[in-house]
């Protein structure tokens, strides 16, 4: 149908479209296409024609697709309009084109309209290509983060690790002096100040030379861990702790702890060596390993330095070895 | 006469779907980034044995932050290019998703599989290892680029060939 065939509201309807740089198309009943505008410059290709369905699908090829979606709207009963995508193509000229489409039941009449929409599609694909190098960014941040927190997270483990290990003694995994020495100081600065007692026992495997000298020195290191696990079962307290000194004398501090309890640890600690039964058959003090104790609790006003505590409980462990080993001595100084 | 044949173009963001199309169409490449917005729509006529075929290529925008894949777009494709960027594996192994999802619209239709970007092959991250995990599952992978046109036509003529063709012809 030519455009002076319309009625005189289409035709008005016709010429607004035709300014807005639009093609208008009212779908008939079977399926046909009517143009029921001027026809804009980027769709020479109908200038002249009474275009079929056809035609103006193979001039708009996007069309196929949103022809069937329109329809479908209608049929579904939907108000309103129903917009396309973007699409893309080339007109008569060979230049491209951005077009969008609209389909709407105005006054019984199966509208479909076809803008150019260069400016809108610029910026939509401005947007869209920001969107995506922002999401990319966003994605390497994540990625980044993942692995710093991988990262921190391993140096925190190594850190902790490298810390355990240097508080501890390689061969029988008890603490070592130097982490004793500053837990002692901590504790006998407390002691000081809150007049709770604080025990420390030294001991010495007897006749651990003859033992080296007769199974060899990994018996001997047997030795040392078997009862490093003696004394590491002796405590209790998370406060007490036991350490290797060297060689095979240890240490155990026993804070908030009187007297009479450190003796009682000592001796059970003793008796403990003793039980294991470890040979030691060439020592003069029994067939079995033994040990010797020293035990030092700190009243109120004794000692108040930890050189002074470590000489008057080495003295009461010499003591015990000069009476004949196997043995406890309690310091005479608190 | 001419026969008219929907191919779409697929793949994800950034791989070059639009610059293979414009090689094939066009004979032309442009470094410059253009992202595609919905679906751009192209036409290239060629001829299968003594049969003249327009091609109308559906160069549909790959997923974004902002935009899904279109997939319902594919309705009416005779057959498919499926498009990967061999400097960015991911691309390559999103295809197996891509091509159940347009096979679930459009059943079994022919395709080939472009990994562009031979140019820069010393900048893969897609193996050959990768590439042949995918023939071994039956597709047909090429290598291709837009950027100096190394297996554009081919492709592109190939599939075409398909489209027109009994399909056993190729088995």
């Amino acid at each position: 149908m030519k455009r002076d065939e319309l009625d005189p509201g289409t035709s008005a309807l016709a010429s607004l479209l035709a300014a807005m740089d639009c093609v208008a198309l009212d779908v008939q009943a079977d399926g046909s296409l009517r143009i029921v505008s001027a026809i804009p410059p980027w769709l020479d290709g109908l200038a002249d024609a009474e275009p079929t369905a056809g035609d103006i699908v193979a001039l708009l090829p996007f069309l196929e697709l949103f022809l069937a979606d329109a329809i479908a709207f209608w049929a579904d009963g939907h108000v309103g309009r129903l917009q396309s995508d973007f699409w893309t193509q080339t007109d008569a000229a060979g230049e491209e084109i951005h077009l969008l489409a609209f389909a709407a039941l105005i006054d019984n009449r199966h509208l479909i309209v076809i803008r150019s929409a260069h400016d809108l599609y610029e910026e939509r694909q401005r947007w869209q290509l920001y969107a995506h190098q922002t999401s990319m960014q966003l994605k390497l941040i994540e990625r980044l983060k993942s692995e710093l927190e991988d990262s921190a997270h391993a140096l925190q483990t190594a850190n902790a690790q490298l810390s355990e290990l240097s508080i501890r003694d390689a061969l029988t995994g008890l603490f070592n002096r130097r982490h004793f020495d500053q837990t002692f100081h901590l504790e006998l600065n407390r002691s000081m100040r809150t007049g709770e007692p604080l025990s420390v026992l030294f001991m010495d495997i007897d006749k651990f030379k003859v033992l080296n000298d007769t199974y060899g020195h990994s018996v001997g290191d047997d030795c040392l861990r078997v009862v490093a696990k003696v004394l590491g079962e002796s405590v209790r307290r998370p406060t007490d702790l036991v350490a290797r000194f060297g060689g095979e004398e240890f240490a155990i501090l026993l804070p908030a702890t009187d007297a009479e309890d450190a003796l009682q640890r000592a001796i059970a600690i003793n008796h403990a060596v003793r039980a294991l039964e470890f040979p030691n058959q060439a020592s003069e003090v029994g067939p079995y390993v033994t040990a010797s104790l020293g035990c030092y609790t700190r009243q109120p006003d004794g000692y108040r330095t930890t050189a002074k505590i470590l000489e008057a409980v080495d003295a009461a462990l010499y003591q015990a070895k000069k009476e004949g080993r196997n043995r406890v001595i309690v310091a005479t100084r608190s | 006469m001419s026969i008219h044949k929907k191919i779409c173009i697929i793949g994800e963001f950034g791989v070059g779907k639009t610059s293979l199309v414009a090689r094939f169409v066009r004979s032309i490449f442009s470094d410059k980034y253009h992202t595609t917005v919905g679906v751009k729509i192209d036409k290239k006529d060629v001829v299968v044995g003594d049969q003249d075929v327009t091609l109308v290529l559906w160069d549909l925008a790959g997923e974004s932050a902002v935009s899904a894949l279109k997939v319902s777009l594919v309705n009416g494709a005779s057959g498919f290019l499926m498009v990967a960027d061999g400097t960015r594996r991911e691309t390559l192994l999103a295809t197996a998703k891509l091509q159940k999802d347009v096979a679930a619209i459009i059943g079994d239709a022919p395709f080939i599989l472009a990994i562009n970007k031979a140019d820069i092959h010393d900048e893969w991250t897609v193996t050959p290892a990768d590439i042949e995990a995918f023939r071994a599952f039956g597709w047909d992978v090429r290598l291709a680029s837009a950027k100096n046109g190394e297996g554009v036509e081919q492709i592109f003529s190939d599939l075409a060939a398909r489209l027109i063709q009994p399909q056993d012809e190729f088995a």
